[in-house]
């Protein structure tokens, strides 16, 4: 399952701009649950918490920390317990 | 009302350690300068603390470093999720304050208004500014004259928003924040030219020491859901 900054957050921003990871607050290989706080992201400048959907084993950190991303782009890849 | 930019940070972390019950203002005055980096700054902070005379802070939201001083207004905003002034939308977020803090400006004679996204895209952005906070425009960032006159950012968790601004009542002494960050001379200058203040305009003077209980009682109204100033 690929973890991506809920669609609502980005309604009105403007189309190509670009969010950064501030910072990861899990490692791969870790079991999460849901809920669980994954990272820290600054959109607009807002810093918005990216949590996990469900419970599972972070297989993949996508996007490391202080790399940017866009709307939509999978930040995290989840294996669901 | 409330002085001092390590007390704000202090407050807003308050505000967002807990479960928020009820929404919450704070209008900020500083009587010295201190220089608040933006969250994702934080491989500055060392650097500036070694490097400048005056108190570098780090702040939880987003954007630019700011420049607290006597010359300017803080504005922390907590609200639960679920209050009628939150959204999901972080863009959308800024808006009412944008527009409650330009109707403010005008109340005092400063021709402000809080941009909507397409007019902020509009703006060309001095891309070597990026690392202050006056030195980009964001959508419902308030603008005098075409420049800056307010800026805005936010903290998001799951239980509320935290929304935070900084109006700029005189000019910030834009060379203290590039000598502090180590910035080029020239980008003084720069900041000076995208930037404005409620002095600079003519804002009313009998109306500029009462500014801060002013904007707090307007935010506490704002906060009971009577009136942000703007349809």
């Amino acid at each position: 399952m690929d973890v991506a900054v809920p669609a609502d957050v980005w309604k009105d921003v403007e189309p190509g701009t670009e969010a950064l990871v501030d910072a990861w607050l899990v490692k791969e290989g870790e079991r999460v649950a849901a809920g669980q706080l994954l990272a820290k992201v600054v959109i607009v400048k807002a810093n918005v918490e990216l949590t996990a959907p469900a419970a599972g084993v972070v297989e993949r950190i996508l996007v490391p920390a202080e790399d940017t991303f866009k709307a939509g782009q999978p930040l995290l890849r989840l294996r669901p317990a | 009302m409330s002085t001092g930019a390590a007390i704000e940070q202090a407050w807003n972390e308050r505000q967002l350690a807990q479960p928020l019950r009820a929404a919450a203002a704070q209008v900020w005055t500083y009587h010295e300068p201190a220089i608040v980096l933006g969250c994702s700054q934080r491989t500055m902070l060392a650097a500036a603390r070694a490097h400048s005379g005056i108190e570098i802070l780090l702040r939880r939201s987003g954007g630019g470093a700011v420049l607290a001083g006597p010359w300017m207004l803080g504005v922390s905003v907590a609200l639960p999720v679920g209050h009628a002034l939150w959204s999901a939308d972080v863009v959308a977020s800024y808006r009412w304050l944008g527009e409650l803090l330009a109707a403010v400006l005008r109340e005092g004679r400063v021709p402000a208004s809080a941009l909507a996204p397409a007019a902020a895209r509009a703006l060309a952005p001095t891309e070597c500014l990026h690392w202050a906070c006056f030195g980009g425009l964001s959508p419902w960032e308030v603008v005098a004259a075409g420049r800056k006159i307010a800026g805005l950012a936010q903290v998001r968790t799951r239980n509320a928003v935290l929304l935070s601004a900084g109006i700029l009542l005189a000019a910030p002494d834009w060379a203290l924040l590039c000598t502090a960050l180590e910035r080029p001379a020239g980008q003084v200058a720069l900041l000076q030219s995208v930037t404005t203040s409620w002095a600079e305009q003519g804002g009313d003077a009998a109306l500029a020491g009462a500014l801060a209980p002013h904007l707090q009682a307007r935010l506490r109204t704002a906060l009971q859901g009577v009136d942000i100033g703007e349809g």
